[in-house]
Order: C-alpha cells, then structure tokens, then sequence
C-alpha cells in the first residue's frame, strides 16, 4: 500500500553517503525516499515542496547547516520530523540538533535496522536517541557542572580579555575599572576554574571554548 | 761722585764716636748722615725705623760684647752691611766677625778717615754682590723646592749612580712613601724593594724601568696603575724617564710620574660602557631568539653575569598574589652553588619584591646578615650583598630578577641601573615566550578540533557508506546475490576511498611527508577521494611532473587545496577541472568550476583565502591569476616557471 509507506528526504552534502542510505532504505518496504537534498538550504527546499514525514538531516553542511535547516524545517512544515543523523557525538550538537526541534539524533553508525525503526517511531512522534547521543544527554544533566559555568558575566569579560593577552592594567582600561577591581577578578577566576595561574586558566578557557 | 750714605755707628765710648765722626769728615765723606747710638738694643731699633747703608759696629758695648755683638745684628739686620771696629787690636776677634758674616774689620788704633771711607764703600759694594747672588740662589732653590714641589707631577732626579738626589712631594704622595725614606736610595734597589709591589703589574713595570736604565733610553708614556692599599690611593700613572746630558747630574736621570687616573677611568668607564652596551644588544639577541619560556629563564640567567655580576641569580615570578620562583642559577662560586644544591635554599625575596612591587624601582642591600626584617636561613652565611629588579611589563611588575653576592656591598646604582635595563629586556623576552606558548597551545587546539572535523567530514562518511553498502549486500545475498556483488564493489571502491583519505588527514598530521610524496602523487591522493565523495564532476588530469623543490611542492599542494574548499564551500558548482600540465618552460595549474563565481568587490580576497594563495604564489616566483565573475564560475591559474624551480 503506497500511501502507507513513510515518506522521506534524504539531506546530506556527500552524495556517496545519500547513495548509501539509499541503498540501506531500500530493503524496508516501508519507507520510500522521495528526495535528496545537497546542503541545508536545498532541504529546507526541498521539505516545504514535498513535506515529507521525516527527513534525515546531516548536521555539518555547506551553505546552511542541519541545525539551522531543522529549525526553519520545524517552522515552515510542522509535520516533518526530523531525524539528525551525522558522525559528531558532541554534546553541543546533541543538544542543539533537540532544541532545534529535531526528534530524534543518529550517529552514522547505525544499521538499517536501527535507522528503519527510528523513522517508524518519529513518523509516530517517538523520539529515539543512539546510545552515544542518549550518554552525552545523560553526563550533560549528572556530571559535575562544567568548568567556568559560575562565572559571573563580569569574570566573563575578563577572561575574554585574559585570553587576548591583556595585562590587569589593559583589562582594567577596557573594562573602565580599576586595576585592583580586576585583580580581585582574576583571583576569583582562578579559584573558580581551579586553576593556579593565568596561563593555565586560559589555555583551560581556550580548551573549554568558554569564551565564543 | 759717591753717593749719600746713611751711617749708624754703634759705639758707647761718646770720644772714640768723635773721633769717627771726624775721619769721616776727613775722609771726605761730607754727603749722607751719621747716626751714633750707645748700645746694640738702641741699635736694633734703629736700623728697624730708618734706613741704614752701613753699620759701624764696636764689639764692646753695655749690652753686649764681642763676637756675639756681630752674630745678634746679622740676625736683626741682615740686609745692612757691617763694618766691625775693634777696639784693641785683636785680629782674631776681627776674623771671626767677619767669618760670621761682618764685611770688615778695623782696628780702632789703626785707622784713619781715608782707610775708614775706602773700607765702608767695598763694605757696600761686597754686600751687594752678596745680596744678589743670594737672591739668585733662593729663587732657584724656590724653583726646585716650592714650584716642582708643589707640582701635580711627581718629578725625580737621579744622579749617576741612580741614586735619587730629588724628589717633590707627589712622589710622597703617589708611592705613599716619604721623601726621606726615597731620598739618597739606589731608584733600581728602590724599585726592586718596594716600588714595584705597589703596582698592578710589578714585574713588567721594574722590567720596563730598569731596561730603560740600563741602555740608557728614554721612557715615554708608559702606562702603569697603582693598585690601592691603606692610605694609598688607586691611580694611574703616566711614567717618563730620560737621561740627563748636561751639568753636574750629567749621567743622571730625570723621571716624572704624570697622574692620569681621571682620564683612565673615563675611558675605563667608556669602554665599560660600551661593552655593557655590546652585551645588552648580544643579551637581546639571545633572549629573543627563544620561545622557550624556560628556556628564556635559563638564558636570562645565564647571561646576567655579563652585565652585572654576582654569586647567583634567580627569577620569581607574580602569579596573580603570591611569588613563584621561576628559575636559580648559581655562578661560579662554589659556596653559593654548593650551598644551594644541598639545601635545595629557595628565598623568594619576598619582603624586596614588596617594596619592588610598589615603587617599580630597583633595591639594593648591602648585606643581608644585617637585616633583621628580611630573616635569611642559617646557612646561608655566606650570603651578603643583595640587588633586586622588578620586571617590568607595560608599567606592571610581573615578576623579579634577584642577585647575590658573597661580598658585602657588592652593588652598586650602576648595577642597579644596568639590572633594570636588563630586566626590560628580559620582559620582552618573557612576553615573547609567553605569548607564543599560549598561541601554541590555541593553535593546538585549533589544529585538533580542525582535523577531527576532517576525519568526519571524510574518512567516517566513507566508512559509514561502506558500512550501509555492505550491511545491504549481506540481507540480499541469498536472494539477490547479483545486487550483493555489485555493491561489494562499491564497498571496495569506498575502501580505497577511505584509505586515500586516511592518506591525506595524515599528511597534514604531519607535514614533512607532503615533501616525501612526488607532486603528482600527492596531487592524485589529494584529489581523487574529491571525486568519489563531491556533488561535483571532476575532471582530473595530471601529467609526470619534474622534481620540485619542497617549499614549491608544498605551496603548489595548498594553493590546489584552498582553491577547492572554496569550490566547495561556495561555488555550488557542477563541473569541476583540475589540470596539471608540464609545460617547456613552466609548470601549470590550473583549477576551474562552472560554479557561481564571485565578483571581486563584492568579496574580500581574505574571506576567500585568496590573499593567502596569491602569497604562497609569491613566495615561489610562481604567477597566479585568479578569474571570477558572478554565474560565470571561477578559474584559477598558477604558472610556476622552471627555471626557478629547478
């Protein structure tokens, strides 16, 4: 029964890859893949020609990338779901890919088991997570909060100013305060990224990618 | 003619001054006066409140008799001639006044006014001619003994033996020896004994000496130094020596001893000064040419001896509040080394980069042992002097350079001075090292996060493809077992996929193999996983290329890259045509996209990288071209000529 059938579009830059999800889809019945898309921009396209019911989205695409795509997808056609599926177990894409509106979030090593049934469940609303993605969620909420995460904005504003080199005396000048203000920040940085130096609480900040 | 003459005869007896007043008058001496006093005392105030040409002076008086009479007047009035008349007629009485400095003598009984006259005039005349040659002599005398004596050279005279006859008073006060103990001394046994000793170098300074002596050759500026020592004063001295020809010290010597200590230090400190300066330009080099920070530290050390020296040295360094001690060096005495390495001693200085901290200024300590708020272990009695500088970085102190020195009030405001500028120094070189340890480790951070987006965007893509393909062609197997073939290829041909790209992520882990690869095989590995894994068709074709040289290979290789992320990223391209050509004269690349171009205002050459290709091109005399307009895509050409290549 054609109509049964989920419909979906394939976003993906490398089209080596979209060949081989289309080849790994094509053993399910039950699934029909209706379209491909080359970048984000092109599935954002290509989903409000087509609505499909899901799409599965690449996460690191030129032109517009998938978180971007999943959010104006998730505007313009409430009814497609978004499947994030990409190499990267970051928690930061884990989380923005799910904030972004995204359903569910696939690592590139499923099989096509696993990938059939995701699209089975987010075709019926149901998220499904890869167990990489569903432990970065977990150690984000249980692990020790993250370094720097009590910073106040002000020590923000010194470390940013730390990382570039400035001296107390610089910051000081930049920040409009004064120099003793600023070394009291720096301590109270310090103490808060456990460091026991500026040199250290930088390539920490630097490593953390505290300061964007 | 004579001349008018004023005459004092002193005589008690009232009938023998008649009798002389009247061979005076005989003796036609009717000009001038005559005074007549009875006694020596009124005699002396006589002569001191008129003037007098001649004393007539009878020995015999009230107050005073003979010979002393003569001796007590010559003593008032030595400038009056005197004329002794003698009462009886001893002649020796009359010898021994004039040995005693009277002109004449005459006996009472025996004379008459011609002989009286006659004997007063020669009188005159005799004492003139004394007079004079006496003045002659005391002017001479003044000459040798007030103005050679009072000169700031010290001046020596040697007779023929070598004795010393003379010596003026700077030669007591240069060699810090009296005259007395100099004068009448063999100078070769004097030299030998004790001159030479005084001097920094003793034995060049006899040897120079005494061969001058012996050949009988002038000394001219021969530079020596008088080291200090109790009274004796340090100086530079400025020796001439030459043989005296001529007169009663011919076959002598006259020496001097010029004393030319200001000048020496002046160029002593002018030639201090300039290697200071030397040193510090050399110190700059060294120092900047590291970016080792502990490196720097060790340098720093190292080289501060050149410009102050001292016992041992250390860095601490300000870590926000409190002090760290970055770096100790111990020089060449083996007391402070010893001391240090067995105690493992670190002193921070703490109460010094105190005061450093808030004056920005430089301490000197004279001697640690004495001060009772800075408390030095117990050990470390050998430590005295102390000098300190803050380092300096725009206005704010980041850290120390400590010095010590086994000697009390070793550091001087010189030294002081000079550590300061030092240590400016040494904060640009921390600076320098500290800036690049942090761009270092961003840039490693960089580089890492960089290459896990690579080995995503690539290998893992393949690899998941791979994965599909094969897990695919499993389930069809048994049933469709010509599908599964097919897609096994495909498996194989993603593999070899995979391994090219694995190739190039590992070429970029590490650089110096780009240089290993020909150019052609590291074009054909960089550009084939392009073509499986792009939208885009590429066309690829590679001729046998000439050896390069690695700069050129490399730069060949990035300005290929960079072209094609940029087609990547931003081209939207279909058609893709990478050509390389070994042309007669030049290699050629060229890489062309029938993408969407760019217009050249539109996009600065930097968002595209194109900056940085154009200066790869530049630094290998290769010619690059880059052609774009909007929809028309882009092409881009580099045209290296062989000549520079080969």
């Amino acid at each position: 029964m054609t109509q049964d059938k989920i419909r979906i579009v394939i976003a993906d830059d490398h089209n080596m890859v979209r060949k081989g999800l289309i080849v790994l889809l094509e053993e399910f019945d039950d699934v029909d893949i209706i379209a491909e898309a080359v970048d984000g921009e092109h599935a954002v396209g290509v989903c409000m020609e087509t609505c499909p019911d899901v799409i599965l989205m690449d996460i690191i695409m030129p032109r517009m990338n998938g978180i971007e795509a999943t959010q104006q997808i998730r505007k313009t056609c409430p009814r497609t779901q978004v499947i994030a599926l990409t190499s990267f177990d970051d928690d930061t894409y884990v989380q923005d890919a799910l904030k972004a509106g995204a359903i569910s979030y696939m690592l590139k090593n499923v099989s096509g088991k696993e990938l059939a049934d995701a699209i089975r469940r987010a075709n019926e609303g149901q998220a499904t997570l890869s167990p990489e993605a569903a432990q970065v969620l977990v150690m984000a909420t249980t692990r020790p909060p993250t370094i720097g995460h009590d910073l106040t904005d002000r020590e923000y504003d010194v470390l940013a100013l730390m990382i570039k080199g400035l001296n107390n005396r610089e910051i000081g000048e930049q920040l409009v305060i004064s120099s003793s203000t600023v070394k009291n920040h720096v301590s109270s940085i310090l103490s808060k990224m456990g460091t026991s130096s500026r040199t250290e609480a930088v390539a920490l900040a630097v490593e953390h990618h505290l300061i964007p | 003619m004579f001349e008018a003459m004023n005459l004092l005869l002193v005589e008690d007896n009232p009938g023998d001054a008649r009798l002389i007043k009247e061979m005076l008058i005989d003796g036609s001496m009717e000009q001038g006066t005559l005074d007549f006093v009875r006694s020596l005392q009124e005699a002396i105030d006589h002569v001191k409140s008129l003037k007098i040409d001649c004393i007539l002076l009878d020995l015999s008086l009230p107050d005073s008799y003979g010979i002393d009479t003569v001796m007590k007047m010559r003593a008032e009035a030595p400038e009056i001639p005197i004329v002794v008349l003698t009462g009886n007629e001893d002649a020796e009485q009359g010898v021994e006044a004039v040995q005693r400095g009277a002109q004449d003598y005459l006996p009472k009984s025996d004379i008459d006014g011609r002989l009286l006259v006659r004997s007063i005039r020669y009188a005159l005349e005799r004492h003139r001619g004394e007079m004079a040659l006496r003045r002659s002599e005391a002017e001479y005398r003044s000459l040798i003994d007030d103005v050679f004596d009072t000169s700031m050279v010290a001046v020596l005279i040697l007779d023929r033996e070598y004795r010393v006859v003379w010596c003026n008073e700077a030669t007591e006060v240069y060699f810090n020896i009296e005259r007395e103990h100099i004068l009448g001394r063999d100078k070769r046994l004097l030299v030998d004994e004790e001159l030479k000793c005084i001097f920094a170098d003793p034995d060049s300074f006899s040897a120079h000496l005494l061969k001058a002596y012996e050949n009988g050759e002038f000394t001219e500026r021969f530079e020596c130094q008088i080291i200090p020592e109790g009274t004796r004063e340090e100086r530079w001295l400025e020796h001439w020596s030459q043989p005296i020809r001529e007169g009663i010290f011919s076959g002598g010597r006259i020496e001097q001893y010029n004393d030319i200590t200001q000048r020496k230090r002046l160029e002593i400190a002018e030639r201090e000064l300039r290697d200071y300066a030397e040193a510090l330009n050399e110190i700059n080099y060294v120092l900047t040419g590291s970016l080792d920070l502990d490196d720097v530290f060790e340098q720093i050390l190292t080289n501060l001896g050149r410009v102050v020296p001292h016992d041992s040295a250390s860095i601490t360094l300000m870590e926000d509040d409190h002090f760290r001690i970055a770096k100790q060096i111990y020089g060449d005495s083996r007391d402070t080394q010893e001391l240090i390495a067995e105690t493992r001693l670190k002193i921070d200085f703490k109460p010094y980069a105190d005061i450093m901290y808030k004056t920005a200024q430089p301490v000197v300590i004279p001697d640690l042992q004495l001060d009772e708020e800075f408390a030095l272990p117990a050990m470390t009695a050998n430590i005295h002097a102390y000098i300190g500088s803050p380092i300096l970085l725009r206005e704010e102190v980041i850290g120390f350079i400590n010095l010590l020195s086994e000697k009390v009030n070793f550091f001087t405001d010189t030294d002081a001075e000079r550590l300061s500028s030092f240590a400016r120094l040494a904060s640009l070189a921390i600076q320098n090292a500290k800036l690049y340890e942090q761009s270092r480790q961003l840039a490693a951070h960089q580089e890492r996060d960089r290459l896990a987006r690579e080995l995503h965007d690539s290998v893992s893509q393949t690899l998941f493809t791979c994965r599909a393909m094969s897990e695919t062609a499993l389930r069809r197997w048994h049933k469709d077992p010509e599908s599964a073939y097919e897609l096994i290829e495909n498996v194989n041909q993603l593999s070899m996929t995979a391994l090219s790209e694995m190739r190039i992520l590992l070429l970029e882990l590490r650089p110096s193999s780009l240089t290993r690869t020909s150019l052609r095989q590291l074009f054909e590995q960089y550009l084939q996983p392009i073509q499986e894994r792009r939208e885009f068709d590429l066309t690829l074709s590679i001729d046998n290329l000439p050896k390069v040289k690695p700069e050129v290979q490399i730069a060949l290789y990035r300005i290929t890259q960079e072209a094609l992320n940029n087609i990547d990223k931003h081209a939207q391209a279909t058609e893709v045509a990478v050509h390389v050509e070994d042309m007669p004269q030049a290699i050629r690349v060229s890489i062309s996209d029938n993408g969407v171009g760019f217009d050249h205002d539109e996009h600065t050459s930097t968002s595209l990288g194109l900056g940085i290709m154009r200066e790869r091109a530049n630094e290998i005399g290769a010619q690059i071209t880059i052609e774009s307009q909007p929809d028309t895509g882009t092409q881009i050409t580099v045209i290296l000529p062989k000549d520079i290549t080969l």
